[in-house]
């Protein structure tokens, strides 16, 4: 996962639109056994079809923020090394200013960096906010129209925010001291420059030869103690003294020298320095990558199987209307030119007219197993005031709306009574009734009155 | 077109509970359940799919209409067994687009390709002789069946019921959708790979699904409670003063901003649970569920979720011992265990004072002139408690409650829960948990990975499988 990666995942995961399954299909396409998570974050950005310009801005951006840097640190390193080395012919140049340049500073910087890497960012640090490269990036955006959106994305880590800035400016310090390296260069050959060292502390050249192997790291590139003793300036001379002018062509020797530790350190070491700025970097995209909101619901819904149990298709809302059937019978009649028992055998029919105190000259079973043949010779032979028992508990189904349709166009008058069961006195609970209510409503016969 | 996964059609006469039985297997609130007859008009399929692929296929079925007619019909054919598939088939033919027989068709179509009979009878009412014109035409079919003995109401009919019914199906099962239970579940589906031999393995693998379902459900209440855990306690809700002195009711003002925010906390963490168990009707209905009229800051939660004082003290106290005796270990033992009984007392102390106090509301410093009033993270040790005990009773009762029901979830019984998920080794392991979450500081991943796992070996005491 790389700085394009990240940005565009965040992209990915705050505007995207994919769905769960296509999720799980890329899963199961690149399988967290082949594919460890970042890896599958990866290619789930590169395959994703959402595509934000703002990435490629702010990639073309930080692309051009570090060539504009470098190519400044190169130059100011180059003018550095030349401003070190500049001769004029009265004066020698004095190593002592070079080797700040090139060690000490180089040395001092990358401990600064090494404390920077070791330290937790927990927001914009005093420690971060030395480093010329924060700086300059501040100056470089001044001058822009708008920040670019992925900038702000990035900058939503700390810890992504330190090693871009660590990284970067190991980059320009290396750029630096290789320009100061190139001058080097540059001014031996076209100038011939007389190195010495002076300081006002009491150092003598034997000392100063050791600080030098150390410095060196062995004697193969140190300078050799008459060369040292040779190159000991004092201003007080008015000048390069006798024994100076007579070895004038070994004072310029230094140059191997300093040419040794600006490779070794300014820009050995920063290199390598830089190197670990990068694998920072890396790794720290690849924890922040894990800690953006909604990295671990995508990676849980790639590798764990979808399970649905649910229809496809939504079903269409039902809501009953609450019956308002007006045809509602209070109390039942004693006598009924014939009594139907609807599913109910001839037995339980006797139960239910001695139950609620009816006579008849006919009791008829109809519905059930009956024939339909036989039933139709009832409906047709069916006159006057008629009694339909119904189990309440059964609702009104097409089959018994087919009897009542043929019932209606023979009888005169018909009371449905819907029954409970004989464990409750016969007693229909209120919402089977309403069922049935809302049945007959729907059928809108005039002849059929039902028993409340 | 015969189907390649097992597929059963759940029949029977209208108003019998198949549309109830079809949610609860399906884990689908969405099913239309009604007592008016026609709710159903439509066959509908629920399949158990597993990354896209069919395991296995439950069809919704509208009930018998116009049985009789059909057993007429199909008795007009005279014909031997074998031949007698082949007349309902040309039934279906003839009738297909014929709305008088829609119901009929709708309902024999799926058998007719394929799917197993599960016939559905309410054994809470009396056996009647016309449900057998409904089981003589499933026995046209030819295709295996069972019987599913649904008790809707509380009278019993089943003995009447199970003479008839087993005349007619090879397997008859009670089951009860509104008590469904994953055991429960599975057992019904172990019944309904019986009734064909090349059904048994599909459905095993289904099962083995279901169980892994059920986990990751479990998993993802887990990261719901710890997410609510961890946003409410380290919850800080600010608001800007004119001058530093605050007065009473800016400071009232505040904390009722801060309860509210936390009730809104906790009312979106149980809607997240709702989703997981795909109780999205739950939602709808009664957005409060299932503590409507209990206060997340009542005394009558605090009673029955939280910790006594005693409890918290003893907690609190381990909790500060055990990080005391951190430093005796570093000095090797020579403070005598000193360091856990310091660690002890500051423990308890702090419990004591911070028992209930919600936290210091505080006015902060200066920026531009104007000051911050602030209240937050949660300083009542017990609130966490409260917290987590609801959550857990909420997923408990959200993940027992079948989608066959409609109506809201009970919270009758909630005395001793707390003592279903609650140890004292328990408590002194959320403590240092809740202590982190309080503390104002990031929150480490790893603290809530511990956490979350924690909380799935909670849900998996309460929650029964």
């Amino acid at each position: 996962m790389d700085l394009r990666g990240y940005i565009g995942l965040y992209s990915v995961l705050r505007e995207s639109t994919t769905r769960v399954e296509d999720r799980r299909a890329f899963g199961l396409k690149y399988p967290s056994t082949l594919y460890p998570p970042l890896k599958q974050l990866s290619l789930w950005v590169a395959q994703s079809p959402h595509r934000d310009k703002a990435i490629d801005e702010t990639i073309h951006y930080l692309h051009h923020l570090n060539l504009l840097l470098g190519i400044f640190a190169l130059v100011m390193g180059i003018m550095t090394g030349v401003g070190l080395l500049s001769y004029s012919g009265d004066n020698p140049v004095n190593i002592l200013y070079f080797l700040s340049m090139v060690v000490l500073l180089p040395l001092l910087t990358m401990l600064f960096a090494v404390v920077s890497m070791l330290r937790r960012a927990k927001g914009e640090s005093l420690f971060l906010s030395l480093v010329p490269a924060f700086w300059l990036e501040r100056v470089l955006l001044y001058f822009r129209q708008h920040t670019p959106k992925g900038l702000l994305v990035l900058r939503q880590d700390p810890e992504v925010v330190k090693w871009l800035l660590l990284s970067r400016s190991q980059m320009l310090s290396w750029l630096f001291s290789v320009g100061i390296l190139l001058a080097l260069l540059g001014v031996i050959v076209t100038a011939d420059i007389a190195f010495v060292w002076s300081t006002t502390l009491q150092v003598t050249p034997e000392a100063f030869h050791q600080l030098l192997v150390w410095i060196g790291l062995g004697e193969w590139m140190t300078p050799s103690l008459g060369l040292i003793e040779q190159s000991h300036y004092f201003r007080l001379g008015e000048g390069l003294d006798s024994q100076m002018v007579a070895h004038a062509s070994t004072l310029g020797e230094w140059w191997k020298f300093l040419a040794w530790v600006t490779l070794l350190y300014a820009i050995g070491l920063r290199g390598v320095l830089w190197l670990i700025a990068q694998w920072g970097l890396k790794r720290a995209i690849a924890d922040a990558t894990l800690r953006l909101v909604g990295v671990e619901r995508v990676l849980s819904e790639m590798n764990t199987p979808q399970i649905t149990t649910h229809a496809p298709t939504p079903e269409p809302h039902f809501s009953p209307q609450p019956a308002h059937y007006l045809q509602m019978s209070e109390a039942l009649s004693s006598h009924y030119d014939r009594v139907l028992g609807w599913a109910l055998d001839g037995v339980e029919i006797a139960h239910l007219n001695k139950h609620f105190g009816i006579s008849s000259t006919e009791s008829i079973s109809v519905g059930g197993v009956m024939s339909l043949e036989e039933e139709l010779a009832i409906v047709e032979s069916s006159r006057g005031e008629l009694l339909l028992y119904v189990k309440s508990w059964e609702p009104p189904i097409m089959d018994f709306v087919d009897f009542l349709e043929g019932l209606v166009s023979h009888a005169h008058r018909i009371t449905l009574v819907p029954i409970g069961v004989e464990a409750e006195g016969y007693h229909p609970h209120p919402q089977a009734l309403e069922v049935w209510a809302r049945r007959l409503e729907s059928l809108n016969y005039s002849k059929v009155w039902l028993k409340q | 077109m015969k189907t390649t996964h097992p597929t059963f059609a759940v029949v029977g006469h209208p108003n019998k509970g198949k549309s109830s039985i079809v949610a609860s297997l399906a884990f689908d609130d969405s099913v239309e359940i009604s007592n008016t007859p026609g709710t159903t008009t439509k066959k509908r399929s629920f399949p158990l799919r597993v990354d896209g692929k069919v395991l296995y296929e439950l069809i919704d079925t509208p009930g018998f209409q116009r049985a009789r007619r059909v057993l007429a019909w199909l008795q007009q054919h005279d014909v031997p067994a074998p031949k007698k598939r082949e007349v309902v088939l040309a039934f279906i033919q003839k009738y297909r687009n014929d709305p008088y027989f829609n119901d009929e068709i709708e309902l024999l179509s799926p058998i007719m390709e394929g799917a197993g009979i599960i016939y559905v009878v309410d054994t809470s009412k009396p056996y009647g002789k016309e449900y057998e014109i409904e089981m003589e035409i499933l026995r046209w079919t030819g295709e295996p069946s069972m019987a599913l003995m649904n008790q809707i109401e509380s009278s019993d009919y089943s003995a009447e019921w199970r003479l008839a019914l087993d005349h007619y199906f090879k397997m008859v099962r009670s089951f009860n959708p509104m008590e469904i239970t994953p055991a429960k579940h599975i057992a019904i589906l172990e019944s309904m790979a019986q009734l064909k031999e090349v059904w048994i393995a599909p459905v095993k693998e289904s099962i083995q699904h279901f169980q892994a379902y059920q986990h990751q459900k479990l998993t993802q209440s887990a990261t719901a409670i710890t997410a609510l855990l961890s946003e409410a306690l380290s919850l800080v809700t600010e608001q800007t003063l004119p001058s530093k002195e605050a007065t009473e009711e800016q400071r009232e003002v505040l904390l009722d901003s801060y309860q509210t925010q936390l009730r809104q906390l906790e009312l979106a963490s149980q809607k997240r649970v709702e989703q997981i168990w795909s109780h999205t009707k739950l939602n709808k209905s009664a957005p409060t569920l299932p503590f409507e009229g209990m206060d997340l800051f009542s005394k009558e939660s605090e009673a029955v979720f939280g910790l006594t004082r005693q409890e918290l003290l003893v907690t609190s106290a381990t909790s500060g011992a055990v990080s005391g005796a951190g430093i005796d270990l570093l000095f090797g033992g020579h403070t005598m265990l000193l360091g856990a009984g310091i660690g002890a007392v500051v423990g308890s102390v702090g419990a004591y004072f911070g028992f209930a106090e919600l936290g210091e509301i505080k006015v902060l410093g200066s920026r531009l002139g104007r000051y911050t009033l602030a209240v937050g993270p949660m300083e009542s040790r017990n609130f966490p408690y409260i917290l987590l005990g609801r959550a857990l009773y909420h997923a408990r009762q959200i993940a027992h409650h079948s989608h066959a029901k409609r109506e809201a979830v009970d919270i009758a019984e909630q005395s001793g829960f707390k003592e279903q998920w609650l140890s004292r080794t328990l408590r002194g392991e959320l403590e240092g948990y809740h202590k982190k979450f309080r503390s104002g500081k990031p929150i480490k991943k790893e603290d809530i990975r511990a956490y979350e796992a924690l909380v799935v070996g909670m849900l998996e005491g309460i929650v029964s499988f």
